[in-house]
């Protein structure tokens, strides 16, 4: 359901970006990962950001996560500033979920122990949780490989693992760095489908990066097109296309116009680049 | 390379043993070296067997020092090794002085921590813990050092605390080269052991070496060889098995 | 358009590397300068460090540089011999599974025993030479050598082995290319254990032959009670080792340029 813009313009975005910028130094050069971006993300909003490789999109939630702090610039979440020197905050963190581009399982763990982990760190031991935990796993459908090890599931399986981990303490913000992109096209597009059903029954903030334009429009109401040297946001898109978004939409000729935009407006950044 | 299987592993160190000793004989026999010089394997194995409960009370000493130095040097390496890796100024102050100490040969303490410590047992196993723990040390610290970055990510996005971070990523992502450091270790309490035994005192089987080679009892000499050699191996093969019980996973 | 990759060539050195622990080092020396005198210790027991150094530069020139160089020169080649020596035999071992598997228990055999117990069968069987102790360090360094390279040669990944069969490499591309590459970190780490076992192999040597070397000296020294000496000539040994294991890992550093 789409908010009105009177709406959007008085209410406290969920997350927010102003003029954040990152510098990355390595002794050989110095890379701007990001330049100057502002983001407006509301609550139960799913935004994708897409964009050639090097051009921040990882950056952009990492920073969110604290993985890393922006060089200058302020990111809030629910109003509430990430902190620039010190860690961030227990609260702040429990409300967010990141999900990583490789395969981030802890081989040393069994598939239940390494979907429990945020619930071990933040300290959550209710009997809820660990229902949560067989709730998700079964979700997914693999109950039956709890006591498994990484080593011995397929990689299909553990990039669903990644991403119920990610929801295990129900947090309210999903951050999703690529995390289909090495499946097969079959699997990304069932989890892709999976991702909506659970996004549209549990109404969280989902912000998913990708590099696949298709996915994108597919996935998102709305889509940052961020380029590179520097990195910056170049444009932001509203997908306009109606809800449950089905497969077979991506013939449709609103879809395929929105595809030419976007990759067009990559391109555009790409030529750019040869300056 | 082709692939063995079990009863080849098992059976090849078996047929080389065989070989090896099978040629020290024949060498023997051929070149008609006498007893004093180089004993035949056969003759060394028959005093081990038949004079067994002569060279017992050496053994076990040895054995004593050995193990009990192993047990304090590993978890003295590994504690030390955790708490240097998460200060890196720490680390890089003291990362010469403990490569200075495996460096340095223990036959050249021993004579000192004796004058200071007298000659019995404990010495000796203080002087092991010297030797081994550093190696132990030197291994961890690797281990600790070197975490996939990607698995630091992971307890970053869920803002872990060094305690947590350090228990459920650094230390099972060191077991492997924990455990390369507790076989070394075996190995250099070993050699401490006999090295400490050699100069000082006539306890244990370094000490008793020395005595039949003066005494150009040779084969008792060798034997001692020997036995030194199979409980190295033994302290080995339980590190071995130790590692395959806790490292039940893939990486 | 401001260009935003500037090539910023700064120089990989860090600087707390060096200043942490000598700045440690000099901690220790104060300490030890302050705390053995008030201790009321003999100084036959335990010198202070300057009372070390000043007794050892005093005798380098005609006592101690000999033996120093000695066991330098013993180190250095029994190490240089060691070192190629042991990676040749694990390059020839690792083609056959069936030798490595036979062969391994005895090298770990090997390294289990102490030197210490053979030196007096060498020195039975061969003399006193002091080239001798060089077939020492060369005897106490090559199997951990072996051992190591061993290991990385033959736990390279299969997905790799795979790759270089795709490509129609011949055994000898394989193993130049693919194998020897993967198994550099373990190599390094066996001929550091190497750097170890040749300082141990070399002092224990000259311990048992006697009359040349630090570790003679150290003996003599204790027998006729100049502690000074003793320290100093400890200290010396531990520096060769420790220069030796520096200088590998300095290379080390130059060849293996993918650190984790």
């Amino acid at each position: 359901m789409r908010i009105p813009w009177e709406v959007h313009f008085l209410q406290e975005p969920k997350i927010r970006f102003t003029n954040v910028t990152k510098i990355f130094k390595t002794h050989r050069q110095i890379i701007t990962a990001v330049e100057k971006a502002n983001l407006e993300i509301h609550e139960g909003d799913f935004v994708s950001l897409i964009g050639p490789s090097g051009c921040g999109k990882s950056t952009i939630i990492r920073m969110l996560n604290d993985i890393t702090k922006p060089t200058s610039g302020e990111i809030y979440v629910d109003g509430e500033m990430i902190p620039q020197k010190k860690k961030i905050s227990s609260k702040q963190i429990r409300k967010m979920g990141f999900i990583f581009q490789q395969p981030n399982l802890l081989p040393w763990m069994t598939v239940r122990q390494n979907v429990s982990l945020p619930l071990k760190v933040f300290g959550l031991k209710d009997e809820k949780w660990e229902k949560n935990v067989d709730k998700l796993l079964e979700m997914v459908g693999l109950k039956e490989y709890e006591d498994a090890y990484p080593s011995e599931i397929s990689s299909g399986m553990i990039q669903k693992i990644g991403v119920i981990r990610a929801m295990v303490h129900d947090p309210e913000i999903l951050l999703m760095d690529e995390p289909f992109g090495a499946l097969d096209e079959m699997t990304r597009e069932q989890l892709d489908i999976e991702l909506l059903d659970i996004w549209s029954r549990t109404k969280k903030t989902i912000v998913f990066i990708t590099h696949n334009v298709e996915e994108a429009i597919l996935m998102a109401s709305k889509v940052y097109v961020m380029g590179t040297n520097p990195g910056r946001i170049v444009a932001e898109v509203e997908i306009d296309l109606e809800r449950p978004r089905r497969l077979d939409m991506i013939t449709e000729t609103k879809f395929i116009e929105y595809e030419k935009k976007l990759t067009s407006l990559i391109g555009e950044i790409d030529l750019s680049k040869i300056k | 390379m082709k692939r063995t299987t079990k009863t080849t592993s098992i059976l090849a160190p078996v047929v080389t043993f065989f070989i090896i000793f099978g040629l020290w004989e024949l060498a023997i026999l051929i070149f008609k070296i006498p007893r004093w010089i180089l004993p035949g394997p056969i003759a060394i194995f028959n005093t081990m067997i038949v004079k067994f409960a002569d060279f017992w009370p050496n053994i076990w000493v040895s054995m004593q020092t050995i193990f009990i130095g192993f047990i304090f040097a590993v978890p003295i390496g590994i504690v030390l090794a955790g708490i240097i890796t998460n200060f890196k100024t720490l680390a890089a102050a003291l990362d010469p002085f403990i490569i200075f100490l495996v460096v340095t040969p223990l036959i050249t303490l021993v004579p000192l921590l004796m004058y200071f410590l007298g000659f019995g047992i404990e010495v000796r196993i203080l002087a092991v813990i010297i030797q081994s723990f550093a190696i132990v040390n030197m291994n961890a610290a690797t281990g600790f050092a070197n975490v996939e970055l990607l698995r630091m990510e992971l307890m970053q996005s869920v803002r872990a605390n060094r305690l947590q971070t350090f228990s459920r990523v650094v230390l099972p992502s060191a077991l492997p080269d924990v455990f390369t450091g507790m076989k070394l270790c075996g190995i250099f309490a070993t050699t401490a052991c006999i090295s400490v035994e050699y100069v000082g005192g006539n306890k244990g089987l370094g000490s008793q070496i020395i005595r039949h080679t003066q005494y150009i009892a040779t084969e008792k000499a060798f034997a001692c060889i020997f036995f030194v050699a199979v409980i190295g191996i033994i302290l080995y093969m339980l590190v071995s098995l130790l590692e395959k019980a806790i490292i039940r996973w893939k990486i | 358009m401001k260009p935003t990759l500037s090539k910023h060539k700064k120089k990989d050195f860090k600087p707390a590397a060096i200043i942490a622990p000598l700045v440690a080092l000099a901690l220790l020396y104060g300490a030890l300068e302050i705390i053995i005198p008030l201790s009321g210790i003999n100084r036959i027991v335990l010198p202070t460090p300057t009372a070390i150094i000043k007794v050892i530069a005093e005798a380098f020139a005609a006592d101690i540089w000999p033996h120093f160089i000695f066991n330098v020169k013993v180190i250095f080649f029994g190490f240089l011999i060691a070192v190629p020596f042991g990676m040749l035999l694990a390059a020839i071992c690792s083609q056959f599974n069936i030798i490595v598997k036979a062969v391994s228990p005895y090298v770990i055999l090997l390294v289990v025993t102490p030197m210490i117990t053979l030196i007096p069968l060498i020195q039975l069987w061969m003399g006193s030479d002091p080239d001798i102790r060089i077939l020492v360090v060369v005897i106490q360094c090559t199997p951990i050598i072996m051992l190591n390279t061993l290991t990385g040669f033959t736990t390279v990944e299969q997905s790799k082995l795979d790759l270089a069969r795709s490509m129609g490499a011949s055994k000898l591309q394989t193993f130049i290319k693919i194998i020897f590459p993967n198994a550099m970190p373990q190599v390094f780490t066996g001929i550091k254990l190497g750097c170890i076992f040749s300082t141990i192999g070399s002092v224990t040597a000259d311990f048992v032959f006697g009359m040349q070397g630090l570790g003679f000296k150290v003996q003599q020294a204790t027998k006729y009670v100049m502690t000074e000496v003793v320290y100093g000539s400890i200290i010396l040994i531990a520096l060769i080792g420790f220069i030796l294991y520096k200088i590998v890992a300095l290379i080390e550093r130059r060849i293996i340029v993918w650190k984790k």
